[in-house]
């Protein structure tokens, strides 16, 4: 199997069962709340949220590192393996050490956002067509959102609202690379 | 702007905007839960949700009615351009009645789910690689839930969190589609 099918079906495997499997860890934790709640709420042991949670961001990370690795010596797509690879790396550190082992977590959270973001943002550069305006619209919009969300700018959505306008667009332009690049020839720049 | 550039583009922003906004209407709900609550009870003119989820919806829809509509003779389709413009007006028909015009809101949800899904199931026939193994099995994902939704069986999700699960499969088959119709060439078949 050529390397971008294998990578970008792995990519659109990860983010496909982890907008699942959120959504089923949403349904089962009592009082959740998609305003008030953080995302790492769902991870905490003790709610029956936590085993589909943390599972599910653990293969969404090992998935987004094994593509990364895959693509690395993908000249077409420059940085950009390199950067899924580090947000791989913080995505296990989310789904290993729930928010109650805060300093990990929280650092696992800012290097799989900020990284995720920086690929899409850099798809403007690496790749053509409309994926390329679409991948930088996603990746500024997080992180704009992430700015708003640490000066805690919330604009009415909650906590929990502003955190999901950081993620939804990586997991978007996630999926959406998948595609692309199992739809793509295997040099991609052009 | 070739046909299925421009169809694919129109796909993506519908699913990925839906899905944004989704999430700015529940934090818009006071008290929502994502397993109690159904997906439509967003749409009701009493919260602020409403504003978000029913214009969202009727631009989801009515983007997939002119992608639909864009695509409608391209032969390497299939069946896939009608059921997608079926499912928009479904959609728009959804967005324009709420959940309290009983009737006219399920010949909606019942036109949008089903055709959605079965454009899904659709594209085995229509394209080739990866994504046709996908696209099934998010359309017979959703045509499962969709029976399990009915007969009320939830699986411990509630109402609306199975609802989910006829939702999520499509918005994200939809967004793929988009991306694998502007990856691609002008005929997608084989």
């Amino acid at each position: 199997m050529k390397s971008r099918v294998l990578a970008g079906t792995l990519l659109f495997v990860a983010t496909a069962q982890f907008v699942l499997f959120l959504n089923i860890a949403e349904a089962e934790y009592t009082g959740y709340s998609t305003h008030a709640s953080l995302i790492s709420d769902l991870g905490v042991w003790g709610e029956p949220s936590a085993i589909f949670f943390n599972l599910s961001v653990i293969a969404y990370s090992l998935l987004s590192l094994i593509a990364g690795v895959v693509l690395r010596e993908d000249k077409g797509l420059s940085y950009i393996p390199w950067l899924l690879m580090v947000a791989g790396v913080g995505g296990l550190s989310i789904g290993i050490f729930p928010m109650t082992v805060w300093g990990v977590h929280d650092w696992g959270a800012v290097l799989a956002f900020v990284f995720a973001a920086l690929a899409a943002v850099y798809c403007y550069w690496a790749l053509s067509g409309p994926f390329r305006y679409i991948s930088i619209v996603l990746g500024v919009i997080s992180f704009f959102a992430m700015i708003l969300y640490k000066g805690n700018v919330f604009l009415g959505l909650g906590a929990g609202g502003m955190e999901r306008m950081i993620m939804y667009p990586i997991l978007i332009w996630i999926a959406g690379l998948g595609t692309v690049l199992f739809t793509s020839k295997e040099p991609m720049k052009g | 702007m070739k046909r299925r550039m421009l169809a694919g583009t129109l796909l993506f922003v519908a699913g990925a905007q839906f899905l944004l906004f989704l999430i700015i209407a529940e934090t818009q709900y006071p008290g929502y839960s994502a397993n109690e609550n159904y997906i439509s009870d967003l749409g009701v003119w009493e919260e602020w949700s409403a504003v978000f989820f029913n214009v969202s919806v009727i631009a989801f829809g009515l983007l997939g009615l002119i992608g639909g509509f864009i695509l409608r003779e391209d032969k390497g389709m299939s069946y896939v351009p009608w059921l997608l413009i079926v499912s928009g007006a479904g959609a728009i028909i959804l967005g324009i009645f709420p959940e309290t015009v009983w009737g006219l809101h399920k010949i909606g949800a019942f036109m949008a789910f089903i055709c959605a899904s079965s454009a899904a199931v659709c594209c085995f026939k229509a394209f080739s690689g990866p994504f046709r193994y996908i696209a099934t099995f998010l359309g017979v994902l959703s045509f499962i839930t969709m029976i399990l939704s009915i007969t009320n069986i939830f699986l411990g999700l509630g109402p609306g969190g199975m609802e989910r699960m006829i939702l999520y499969p499509i918005i994200i088959w939809m967004t793929s589609l988009g991306t694998v119709l502007y990856s691609s060439a002008e005929s997608p078949e084989g």
